[in-house]
């Protein structure tokens, strides 16, 4: 295939407000050998495009006038899947800024170019792209796919061909290795990267190593350097701060984030996380600024940003105004109908009523919450769950906040770190005998349940290892644990007492909604080879 | 608020304008030379004459925002790794139009080369285009770049056939800002700023540096940057 002819059969988006620019632009892609090419001239006419078209490149200017830039219009079309894993999105732009290098490589454009263009340069850009997302497509889908053992597989592959994209590839490759737990690999990896130059994702990636093996003060160390080296790489402040935030140096952690923000002002998750810090060593005043901000910032975003409106209503129930609290919840659910934030706008909203004096319906509403986030239908992820148990402790709500700390535990009871922060959260509200009580209790449950099923087994009681199995696994839908019990006692009933469509479907989901918990858990993929092999077996 | 913010911002809206400029002015060449003329006319000499003007605004204002962040601690300093071959094609590319009207020959030295280097890829392409513009304005003849590896450095040579640098711009080195010589139409920016942008690479202690002198490879000036 010519060069031209990868080009030729391409579709293409061109967004850019100003109409002088676009008609040149246009030019200058059909110069190039472009033949398919749209053009919008804001953000939303280019959302409409991408909404009924699939695009293989997109070039689009940084700046769109009022609205969204193209930043956020990048971020939407991804989060939505309004463009593939494999299409190219270029982005123009009259300089490079900070806001622009600060981004993750995750949400980067596939590059940046910079006016003027000329017909050259765009074309030899446009086909090293186009190369270059072909040989990276592969990996891109299957990390998408969240298949990381292809991925991986397909990085060595790449890696061997001697790919002109090796620096990528390698930084794919190092992160995946860090997904599917190979710490030792990751660490060999970035340290080899290092040898090679002053790389700020290899520094960056080797301190989360660093902190996972938990030597924190070397992580510590190298990232105070990444952010000296690289002032404009905020993902490292970002892990600098996580680290202070989990070693309670808040002080800190507000002094790290105020840097970053002061870099890259226009990030709506940085501003809220600012606010977040802020709040936590009592400056409300600063910590209102950055949530409005953070909530002006997403307006044209369409990635959910619940924080800033729950801090923002927070500030505004403990500074004796739950009224205005009020408002901004109802903002928010205005803005963001997910479960998760309509849930949490109630848990904010039972501080809003206790600070109202309404006691009663405080109360109410908290055992509503309760009761919805533990519903076997539809059941909060547990982080949620935690979350929203805090601020019901914050609002003094000890009894549904206990019951839904017990029901976290039962879902998690393997899980220390988790159950040390709800044993806090007890204790923040001077109730930490109680609470250590009734998170014991929950943990029992969790074990018990286990143990009588391995007991009834044993016994040779197949019938009842099931059933009582099957009971622990309604009373803790999210306990990966009792998920894969469940399963493995139920394709023992299988393989010994004849196969049935029922059971095999409930295993299915149980091993499905295992693996969405915890991606990395060997076991369930050993399950579903089991469940596998069973139906090959009797076709 | 300080004038040299006005000076920014000045220059971002300028940049924008003089970016549509060069557009059009492309868009005139293209038709003009689709109108099929074995010899370029006219009308396309002097298109091309106005396109380089512009290039020559367009880099000085480039440089004039970079440095103004630089020294605000704002630019966005972002070493990568540069595959070398990829970045000779890229820089030549923006002067090769003007070099085949003006009749010249550009040349690359490339061999035994390293395939890649770390360094703010666009902050050394300002810095070698602004560069080969220079040369393709004076040479007679030839422009090379040439990129090769000294003493565990990178060094990007510009050279030409023309007449060289004046005498007073190799005496004082980089002009200081006081000496900027209106009258030679010689700002000294692009040298400030060259000096600038290597100075920002440092390796193990190391840092970047930029070197000007007559009579190189080809006779005439010779412009070199270096980065560890």
């Amino acid at each position: 295939m010519s060069t031209i002819d990868l080009l030729r059969q391409r579709r293409f988006l061109l967004v850019e407000d100003f109409e002088a620019m676009r008609t040149v632009l246009k030019g200058l892609m059909l110069r190039c050998g472009a033949e398919r090419v749209d053009t919008a001239a804001d953000g939303r006419e280019a959302v409409r495009l991408m909404r009924s078209n699939s695009y293989d490149i997109v070039m689009c200017d940084y700046n769109l006038g009022a609205g969204k830039n193209g930043q956020q219009l990048l971020e939407e079309a991804r989060l939505n899947g309004w463009i593939g894993p494999a299409a190219v999105w270029l982005m123009i732009t009259a300089e490079k800024t900070s806001d622009m290098v600060s981004v993750a490589a995750e949400e980067a454009p596939d590059d940046y170019l910079l006016k003027p263009i000329t017909e050259g340069l765009l074309q030899a850009r446009l086909l090293k792209l186009v190369e270059r997302k072909m040989s990276l497509g592969g990996i891109a889908a299957a990390m998408k796919a969240r298949d990381w053992p292809r991925a991986l597989k397909l990085c060595e592959e790449q890696l061997a061909a001697g790919t002109k994209s090796a620096a990528e590839v390698l930084r794919l490759q190092s992160q995946l290795y860090q997904r599917v737990g190979e710490w030792d690999k990751a660490r060999a990896l970035y340290e080899a990267v290092l040898q090679r130059g002053p790389i700020a994702w290899a520094k960056l990636g080797l301190a989360q190593v660093l902190l996972h093996q938990g030597d924190q003060a070397a992580a510590r160390t190298l990232l105070v350097d990444t952010v000296r080296d690289h002032p404009q790489y905020l993902e490292a402040y970002d892990c600098l701060a996580n680290m202070l935030a989990e070693q309670g140096q808040h002080q800190q952690e507000l002094a790290v984030l105020e840097r970053a923000a002061a870099i890259s002002p226009n990030s709506a998750a940085r501003q809220s996380a600012l606010g977040a810090a802020a709040m936590k060593v009592g400056q409300a005043d600063a910590a209102a600024r950055a949530f409005t901000r953070s909530i002006k910032l997403a307006e044209h975003s369409s990635v959910e940003h619940v924080d800033p409106f729950l801090g923002m209503a927070r500030i505004h129930s403990e500074a004796g105004a739950p009224g205005e609290a009020h408002k901004v919840l109802a903002e928010l659910t205005k803005r963001h109908d997910s479960p998760k934030a309509q849930a949490l706008a109630k848990a904010e909203s039972v501080r809003a009523l206790q600070a109202a004096g309404d006691t009663a319906g405080a109360a109410k509403l908290a055992s509503e919450l309760a009761a919805m986030a533990q519903d076997e239908g539809n059941p909060l992820p547990s982080a949620i769950a935690m979350r929203i148990a805090e601020t019901l402790f914050e609002a003094r709500q000890v009894e549904g906040a206990t019951s839904l700390m017990q029901y976290v535990t039962r879902n998690n009871h393997d899980d220390e770190a988790l159950l040390k922060r709800a044993q806090q959260a007890f204790d923040k509200a001077g109730v930490g005998a109680a609470g250590s009580q009734a998170l014991a209790a929950a943990r029992r449950q969790a074990t018990s349940a286990m143990t009588e099923g391995v007991r009834l087994m044993a016994a040779g009681d197949l019938g009842a290892a099931l059933a009582s199995i099957r009971a622990a696994r309604l009373a803790m839908p999210q306990n990966t644990r009792v998920l894969l019990n469940f399963a493995a006692i139920a394709l023992t009933c299988l393989e010994r007492q004849g196969r049935s469509d029922e059971l095999e479907a409930e295993v299915r989901t149980a091993i499905a909604t295992a693996r969405g918990l915890r991606p990395n858990d060997g076991r369930a993929e050993e399950l579903a080879g089991k469940l596998a092999t069973l139906g090959a077996k009797s076709t | 608020m300080n004038i040299s913010t006005f000076v920014a911002a000045a220059a971002h809206d300028m940049k924008n304008s003089v970016s549509v400029i060069a557009a059009y002015l492309e868009d005139a060449l293209a038709q003009l030379a689709q109108a099929g003329d074995a010899q370029p006319s006219q009308a396309a000499l002097s298109t091309y004459q106005a396109l380089y003007e512009t290039q020559r605004v367009n880099g000085n204002l480039v440089q004039l925002m970079a440095i103004f962040k630089l020294q605000e601690g704002m630019y966005p300093f972002e070493p990568t790794e540069v595959a070398l071959d990829e970045f000779a094609d890229e820089v030549l590319d923006r002067v090769r139009q003007l070099a085949k009207l003006k009749g010249l020959a550009l040349v690359c030295e490339q061999q035994d080369g390293p395939p890649t280097w770390f360094f703010d890829h666009d902050l050394i392409t300002s810095v070698v285009v602004q560069s080969l513009f220079n040369s393709v304005r004076y040479a007679r003849s030839k422009v090379q770049l040439s990129l090769r590896a000294r003493d565990a450095h990178l060094e990007i040579e510009v050279a030409d056939d023309g007449p060289g640098f004046p005498d007073f711009m190799l005496e004082q080195g980089f002009p200081s800002r006081q000496g900027i010589d209106l009258r030679t139409g010689s700002t000294g920016l692009g040298l400030f700023f060259s000096r600038m942008a290597a100075g920002l690479h440092e390796r193990a202690g190391v840092r970047g540096s930029t070197g000007l002198s007559n009579g190189g490879a080809l006779g005439g000036g010779r412009f070199v940057i270096t980065l560890p």
